[in-house]
Parts: C-alpha cells; sequence; structure tokens
C-alpha cells in the first residue's frame, strides 16, 4: 500500500512524498488520525537553526504529538480500531550493546538520553503522515471515549511528566513554575494531577495567560514578596529561558532543585555564583519515555486534565493538502496570545 | 453494505514488452493491484471485495490475498473480453454477496494504485446520498477534438470538461439493472460504467479525483510511479 508522507524539503517548503508501508510480520499499521505542531518543528519548518544541522536533516517530516487508530496488528497486541497515542522514540537492537552509545546509569534517565537515541521529527522522519508501522512498543493505548484533539497532548504531558518525574516530591515544599506558555500550563495540568495538595505557584509577565492556571497561585517576579521556593521548574524556553533562569536563582532557597525544560538555541548567560553560594542543583529534562507516555494515557481519563486540556485546542483543520498544512503552521506560528494548538486531522 | 469491485483483468497490452498485464507487475516487491486492493482493505467503510482478474492469474491472485492477508475478499472471478463483461461477471459474483437492493458498490481500476482513502470515502457518502457517482478531476489541458485525426474539429469550453477517472460508485440495483439492460439491448463494448448508467436516464454525481489517482496505462506510467515513489523512500536517520 501507499501512503502520503509530508517533509520539510527547505527552510518554509513542505512537500508531499509518496511512500510504501511495508508489510512486516511484527510490526503494526496504525493510521494517523490527529497531529499538533510543536515548537521544534516550527523551527525546522522556518530554518532556525544551525544551516549545517538543518543540512543533515532535511528533507524531514515534521511532527511528533500524534495519535491514531490501529489498522493492522501481526503480532496481536492491539485490536482493530485501538485508539492509540504514538511514542516518537525509537531504538534497534544494537542500542544497548554499542559502547559509543554512553551515558549515566541514573535510573531516572530515560533510554531517550542515550546519544544515538532516535526521536521522530528530529532524528527520524515524524509522523505528518497518513500510515505509520511501528513496533507494538511504540504505541500506547488510550481509551476510546476521549476524544483524539485531546489525546494529541499527550506527547508534551509525557514531557511534564519525565520532568516531574526528577523531583522528589517527599522533599518537596513550595514548588515555582516559570513559563505562563504551553509547556507550562502542560506542567501546571501534571502537577495538579499528580499532586492536587502541592503549594504551587506559577510565575509569568501575560495576565490574559496566567488566568488559565485556575488551580494555583500565580505572581509576577518583579512583584513578588513572598516565600522563596525549594524546587523551581523552567519552562519558557527561547531568548527568554536565561532571564528566568536567574530569577530561579534568585527565588531559590539553599540547597534547591532547578529542573531546566525551555528550548533556548543560544546560549544563556546564568548567575553561577549564585548557584555555587546556594548549592543549587539544576536538572535537564527533554523528551520522555514510554512509560511517561503509559502515566498520561491514565491522567486523560480524568475529566479536569480533560477540561484543562480542553482549552488548548485553538482549532482543528482537516488536511486535504500541503496548502493546508501551511496554514496551520502560520496560524501556530503567528499565536503569541493564547495558551493551545491549531491541531491537524487527516 | 458496501462492496470494493477490483478490477484487475487488464490485458497490459500498451505496456511495451513487459511479459505480463502491469496490474501484476511487482512495485517494490509487491504486484501493483495487491497495493491498490489494500487501499481497499483498510478503509473502515468499505465491507467486502470482489476481483475480476484474467482467467489464468485466478489461482495466482488467491494465493496473494492469503499472503498479503487481505481478509475482505471474498471472490475473485475471471473477466471477460471487454470492460463491460469483466465489470458483469463481478456484479454477478457481487450479487450473492449483496443484502439490500441499495448496497453500494465502488468500481475501481487495479492499475490506479494511489487512490486515496478520501476518494473512497467520498463516493460511498455521495452514493449513499444519490445512487450513481463518478471520479473526475477537473480537465487542466485545453481538449480537442478532432474526427479525423488530421484537422480540429472542435475545442469544447474547458470549463465544462472533467477526466474521469476511478472508483464509480452505484447502488447494486441501479449498476446491475443498467449492465442487463445493456446485454438485453445488445449494447457492447462500454468502457465506462457511467456512460452506461447515464444512457439509461440516471443522473450521475461527480466526487473530486485527484491527479495522483493516475491510471498505469503505460510504460512512461509506471516509470511516473517508480520515479514518486523512489523519492518517497528517503527516510532521514543521523
Amino acid at each position: 500500500m501507499f501512503n502520503n508522507i509530508f517533509k520539510v524539503t527547505s527552510p518554509g517548503v513542505i512537500e508531499k512524498f509518496i511512500d510504501t508501508v511495508e508489510d512486516m510480520d511484527n510490526k503494526v499499521l496504525v493510521k494517523v488520525d490527529t497531529m499538533a505542531i510543536c515548537k521544534a518543528d516550527i523551527r525546522y519548518f522556518l530554518g532556525n537553526r544551525d544551516i549545517n544541522v538543518l543540512n543533515h536533516k532535511y528533507p524531514l517530516a515534521p511532527i511528533h504529538e500524534a495519535v491514531g487508530e490501529v489498522v493492522k496488528d501481526p503480532t496481536g497486541t492491539y485490536k482493530k480500531g485501538d485508539k492509540v497515542i504514538l511514542v516518537p522514540n525509537s531504538f534497534d537492537d544494537k542500542f544497548y550493546s554499542d559502547n559509543s552509545n554512553r551515558r549515566c546509569h541514573r535510573k531516572d534517565l530515560g533510554d531517550n538520553y542515550y546519544p544515538k537515541a532516535v526521536f521522530r521529527s528530529s532524528t527520524a522522519d515524524g509522523f505528518l503522515r497518513n500510515y505509520y508501522t511501528c513496533s507494538p512498543d511504540l504505541l500506547v493505548k488510550y481509551d476510546e471515549s476521549i476524544a483524539p484533539s485531546i489525546a494529541v497532548f499527550s506527547e508534551l504531558l509525557s514531557v511534564a511528566t519525565a520532568a516531574l518525574r526528577r523531583i522528589n516530591f517527599d522533599e518537596v515544599e513550595k514548588l515555582a513554575l516559570f513559563g505562563d506558555g504551553i509547556m507550562a500550563y502542560i506542567v501546571y495540568i501534571m502537577l495538579r494531577f499528580d499532586h492536587p495538595d502541592l503549594d504551587l505557584t506559577v510565575f509569568g509577565i501575560d495576565d490574559h495567560k496566567l488566568e488559565a492556571f485556575r488551580d494555583a497561585k500565580t505572581a509576577k517576579f518583579e512583584e513578588y514578596k513572598g516565600e522563596k521556593f525549594d524546587t523551581l521548574i523552567e519552562a519558557v524556553g527561547g531568548k527568554f529561558s536565561a532571564d528566568a533562569i536567574n530569577n530561579m536563582i534568585d527565588l531559590s532557597i539553599p540547597g534547591a532543585d532547578l529542573i531546566l525544560m525551555g528550548v533556548n538555541e543560544e546560549k544563556s548567560p546564568i548567575n553561577t555564583r549564585l548557584v555555587l553560594e546556594k548549592g543549587l542543583s539544576l536538572k535537564g529534562v527533554t523528551r520522555s519515555t514510554k512509560q511517561d507516555f503509559e502515566h498520561v494515557a491514565k491522567a486523560l481519563n480524568d475529566k479536569k486534565v480533560q477540561e484543562a486540556l480542553s482549552i488548548m485546542v485553538l482549532s482543528e483543520n482537516k488536511i486535504n493538502n500541503v496548502g493546508d498544512i501551511y496554514r496551520c503552521f502560520e496560524a501556530d506560528i503567528n499565536n503569541k496570545k493564547e495558551i493551545g494548538k491549531n491541531l491537524m486531522h487527516w | 453494505m458496501n462492496i470494493a469491485l477490483i478490477l484487475a483483468a487488464g490485458s497490459g497490452t500498451r505496456m511495451g514488452n513487459a511479459d505480463k498485464p502491469k496490474q501484476f507487475l511487482p512495485i517494490y516487491g509487491k504486484p501493483l493491484m495487491i497495493h491498490t486492493i489494500e487501499a481497499f482493505e483498510i478503509n473502515d467503510d468499505v465491507d467486502k471485495i470482489v476481483i475480476v482478474t484474467n482467467e489464468q492469474y485466478i489461482d495466482q491472485v488467491k494465493v496473494w490475498c492469503k499472503q498479503y492477508d487481505l481478509s475482505k475478499v471474498r471472490g475473485v472471478v475471471a473477466g471477460g473480453n471487454s470492460r463491460q463483461i469483466s465489470v458483469y461477471n463481478g456484479l454477478k459474483a457481487v450479487e450473492e454477496l449483496v443484502s439490500s437492493p441499495d448496497d453500494i458498490i465502488v468500481i475501481h481500476d487495479a492499475a490506479r494504485p494511489l487512490i486515496s482513502q478520501k476518494i473512497i470515502n467520498d463516493n460511498i457518502a455521495v452514493c449513499k446520498k444519490f445512487g450513481a457517482v463518478d471520479t473526475v478531476i477537473k480537465a487542466s489541458d485545453t481538449i480537442i477534438r478532432s474526427k479525423d485525426n488530421e484537422i480540429i474539429s472542435d475545442i469544447p469550453n474547458r470549463n465544462e470538461l472533467y477526466q474521469g477517472q476511478t472508483p464509480q460508485t452505484f447502488k447494486f440495483k441501479i449498476i446491475k439493472d443498467a449492465h442487463e439492460k445493456a446485454l438485453k439491448e445488445d449494447i457492447p463494448n462500454v468502457t465506462d460504467d457511467a456512460k452506461l448508467v447515464l444512457s439509461f436516464g440516471i443522473d450521475v454525481h461527480l466526487v473530486e479525483g485527484s491527479a495522483q489517482n493516475f491510471k498505469i496505462t503505460t510504460f512512461d506510467d509506471l516509470m511516473m510511479l517508480k520515479a514518486l515513489l523512489k523519492i518517497g523512500k528517503t527516510e532521514v536517520v543521523l
């Protein structure tokens, strides 16, 4: 069977390719249903990365946030029609035995931190395609009562889960979340699901966006006069991430943990003097594991989680051609005011 | 119930020196017609599939159906000397499967492997409403009519012209009656089912096709398909 797959071939250009869907006895055939665009996809689309890196990547199918429906599963793991979240990680058989593929043996680090880990829409083609075949290990079933336009945020929720996994919540008394955008909101949703009674303060700059964080205290850094924090999460990214990290350092009590989630293409100058003085720990978090997705599939059943995610659906768009894809990318690129995404359906 | 009738009985006389008809030629290790049938196999709206093929290939096609796990295929029957007879033979096999005269029959050329799910879905949805559907794309080139192959007789208004593709989709009673009437009235060699249905005064509604849904008729078409696929094989893994 033939399959349409859409790839970024150069900055600002997406082209349709026709591929064959391979029949393999140990793989599941999934019809991709709903897709969301990530900031990383936008960077590849706009060419906002080092040109030498981009030239190695193009042509590259974007999208790593997607859900689909099982069409066929010769392995017997899933039934036809099962709703599944697509896990964008990928590992081959030699992955663990390769001596050049080393990382720390810390238990809280996922397989995705191995240098040779493959990630869809970054080091392998993403999900902007009609059909996808993969090992059953790279799918997570979600309840069919949940709308695909809600479940499509699973990858983001899984990254939030991966970040929260790095925190020892037995020791947390006051937690600060920096950011008022999509990632911060997603972390807020998972924090409220996993730790509803936690003392949580969200720091942002946009009053309208901060209103979405209903079940948390909200504040602006310049105006904040309250107690300092033992755990602080940065979910700002981009050019403001350095400011956010320095603000977090200022608001840390000695020995605090700082979790960094935001991607910044530039190097961030940070106040190392205070980091040393306060004995702070900085942990970087990006991407998630299959286990994080499984936790998210449970969280999706929670009505509060569903309700919180529903405000993130800015529009739902039927994709018939490349032009429709451009329009969704442009809508997401131009959205500065709302926490949410313009979703794509086939 | 919706039944796909796949026409794979062509002789492939325009394929040059190929030793077998185009629908059986392997494309990346799989017969062309199997790629086409898989598009119907995975479509949720298609319940059953009947294949019309060359008599000497029936056993081979049955083996392929098993090999490629085409579980919706309910019949593989022999075609005839013309497209019209092949469709009619297929309809006789379909008759044993239908549960109502309003069941929908989606007739598609096996040599159009790039059929999209949207076109199949649109055919079924519009047919449910109107009973007879043809898949078309707007004519992009100016169409010239010449009766003697030497001078132009007419240049029709392009805005009114479309190129016909398949699927052509009908309620079972409509297409079966049209074929039986044609046989009775000795109307032979109608190469298009929409034309046949239209000739009996039934409206045929349009569904938008796609340039990608082209028919592999000539060697050049086959090269075009292979070229498209070759480009698409690029997978980036660093």
